[in-house]
């Protein structure tokens, strides 16, 4: 049984978690939410799927992972941007065979990990699963159907191998849909370059998704941001997603259409930072070191990086 | 000299205002019947809202001695053709304008435009020829409060610049006559004999950055430029807006236009939320947007010039007006 660290417990890490330890693995939650941490210590884990609750016991709790040892693998789901800073908290659990994985959303959580370990031992991914956590040691899933839980290797080893094909069982035991992908990055940028489009111009357009892909000028700044998006991972070495983007309009207009995507949610419900720098703003940074125009995802960037440094100063903030 | 003022809703109502007040012989042509009729038997109440030493003080002006009409038809009949045509409709109803118009233009009647923004001159140029075009932009506040009654105003500074598309006897001497009524008048009016398509472009830019980038993020002037990437903004805008005005025979610096022109405005009206925030904050009308950042992208396409800034600003001021009804509010 492999030791594993799930870095950052909140809703999704939570979530994740609980599959983990219902496919048998031993899980340490690591995390400064004082209330959730000792709850589950104490009487485990409720996590809800559609139409099951189980009581989940035998998670370890920490505050910090200074203190719990060597673990076989460290998952990572802080907020993607708050990586950098945690890293070297996290440095004491990581041993010489430990393999780092991040499930965070966004682009470029590999290279952030490659800082601290080869990349021979980095898997990254992401799930696609609505989470809740409703109050302290209450998790709840809302899975999309089919595979919900897709990760790969940043570099082909045998420890990836290893561990990749662990996790993959481990979740698929625990009743997530998962695979380890033999090549993770094409489902990255794919799930990132759509953020980057409809997520993103919903926030700065402040419509829900159905609107702005009926508005002939909105669907037009999403598909400048695919296509641009697109151009990037061709230069990065993935394969042509064009064709695939397009199949994502139609998805996402009978999925989505009554919904203000979560950068929305950020921006105009909550006034809450958004993962704006981990999408368009990597596609930019990507494009700007490849050589590749990326001048609509460059400019969202600069507007979202702008109102969510001055969310109190923004017309109507005064009316929330 | 016969001048119209053809279309007379808030602007209109105010600029013909500043010509009788300086004595002008001004004929009103507009739609809007109830304003007509009022303006043609009570006259036109004439409010200037000025600053004065930080306070406000309102001078009112019963204005009399005009004729309106509400169509050029009647116009024609009882006045002829005339011989300054000046509109001040909305720019995207300019070509229907003065195809309207016609009765009351002959061979001899020099065409103005006042309104707003980038193409104008081009459409008054589809149907004048250019040395008897006069092309302008007026830089202060307007109102119409009701039928016969308008409300100026003026921001500090310039108030009017206007100016020959082509210098030629019959545009001298239109702004000429012009240059008096509207001083006269009280309006600070600038005749820029030789330049006027700098003042125009200047205006443009500065209205294009400030306008658009602020309706966008919903922040004052000063808030954004306050911030790195709302600052990154403003200056993508200039410096693309400048390339197409020199690009088009107006030569403008960029570096020298942050430095100074926008410098100006930020120190100035920092504190402000500028008018396209109002149009779409405030009160959910359509901006100017197609007449400033629009052609600007218009114009650096046709002439090969990158201006995604532009293009895409336009393009998401157009989702955002193109669907007030469902956008989130919160209130």
């Amino acid at each position: 049984m492999m030791k594993i660290a799930m870095i950052g417990a909140g809703a999704a890490g939570s979530v994740f978690a609980s599959y983990l330890k219902m496919g048998g693995a031993d899980m340490w939650l690591v995390d400064r939410y004082k209330a959730h941490m000792d709850k589950v210590a104490s009487d485990g884990m409720t996590f809800r799927t559609p139409g099951c609750e189980f009581q989940l016991t035998g998670f370890h709790t920490a505050p910090s992972a200074d203190s719990i040892g060597k673990m076989d693998v460290v998952i990572l789901m802080v907020k993607a941007t708050q990586t950098d800073s945690v890293m070297p908290t996290v440095m004491p659990c990581i041993g010489e065979s430990t393999v780092v994985v991040s499930l965070q959303n966004g682009l470029g959580n590999e290279d952030v990990l490659a800082k601290y370990l080869p990349k021979t031992r980095i898997l990254y991914g992401f799930g696609t699963i609505g989470t809740e956590l409703p109050e302290p040691a209450v998790c709840v899933s809302k899975p999309e159907s089919g595979i919900i839980m897709r990760f790969g290797a940043a570099e082909a080893s045998k420890q990836n191998d290893e561990t990749g094909k662990y996790l993959e069982f481990t979740f698929n035991n625990g009743g997530c849909s998962a695979s380890y992908e033999e090549d993770i990055r094409p489902y990255v940028w794919k799930k990132a370059i759509s953020n980057s489009g409809y997520n993103t111009v919903s926030a700065v357009s402040r419509m829900k998704v159905g609107p702005l892909l009926a508005d002939e000028n909105g669907r037009d700044i999403v598909l400048q941001v695919w296509k641009e998006g697109c151009q990037v991972a061709k230069a990065a070495g993935v394969r042509d997603l064009w064709p695939e983007m397009q199949e994502e309009l139609p998805r996402l207009q009978a999925g989505f259409a009554t919904y203000y995507p979560s950068m929305a949610q950020d921006v105009v419900i909550h006034q809450r930072q958004t993962e704006i720098a981990l999408l368009n703003g990597k596609i930019a940074e990507y494009g700007e070191n490849y050589g590749v125009p990326t001048p609509a995802n460059s400019l969202l960037t600069k507007l979202v990086s702008c109102m969510q440094a001055n969310y109190g100063a923004m017309y109507g903030a005064d009316k929330a | 000299m016969k001048i119209v003022m053809y279309g007379s809703g808030a602007a209109g109502s105010v600029f013909a205002s500043y010509l009788r007040n300086g004595g002008a012989d001004m004929i009103l042509i507009d739609r809007y019947k109830e304003h007509m009729d009022k303006v043609a038997t009570d006259g036109m109440t004439f409010t200037i809202h000025q600053q004065e030493g930080g306070e406000y003080k309102d001078i009112v002006k019963q204005l009399t001695g005009w004729r309106t009409y509400t169509n050029a038809q009647d116009a024609f009949e009882k006045e002829g053709k005339v011989d300054i045509i000046i509109f001040m409709t909305k720019a995207t109803q300019l070509v229907q304008a003065i195809q309207d118009a016609k009765p009351v233009c002959g061979p001899d009647t020099v065409a103005v435009t006042l309104i707003n923004g980038l193409g104008n001159d081009d459409n008054l140029f589809k149907f004048f020829p250019k040395d008897h075009c006069l092309v302008g932009s007026g830089v202060l506040g307007t109102a119409l409060k009701g039928p016969g009654s308008c409300v100026s105003t003026p921001a500090g500074g310039v108030q009017m610049n206007f100016g020959g598309a082509v210098r030629s006897e019959a545009t001298d001497k239109a702004c000429e006559h012009l240059l008096k009524c509207f001083r006269d008048g009280g309006c600070d009016a600038y005749w820029r004999k030789d330049d006027i398509y700098h003042y125009i472009w200047k205006k443009v830019i500065v209205n294009s950055t400030v306008n658009t980038v602020c309706a966008v993020l919903r922040l004052k002037i000063g808030e954004v430029e306050a911030d790195p990437w709302g600052q990154q903004l403003f200056h993508q805008v200039i410096r693309e807006a400048c390339a197409v005005a020199t690009a088009k025979g107006t030569p403008l610096d960029a570096d020298d236009f942050i430095a100074h022109d926008h410098n100006d405005i930020v120190t100035n009206i920092g504190d402000y939320y500028p008018s396209m925030c109002q149009d779409m904050l405030m009160h959910q009308r359509q901006t100017e947007i197609d007449v400033l950042n629009g052609k600007i992208a218009e114009y650096g396409k046709e002439l090969g010039i990158p201006t995604p800034t532009c293009a895409i600003l336009t393009q998401v001021v157009h989702a955002i007006q193109d669907n007030y009804d469902k956008q989130y509010f919160q209130k």
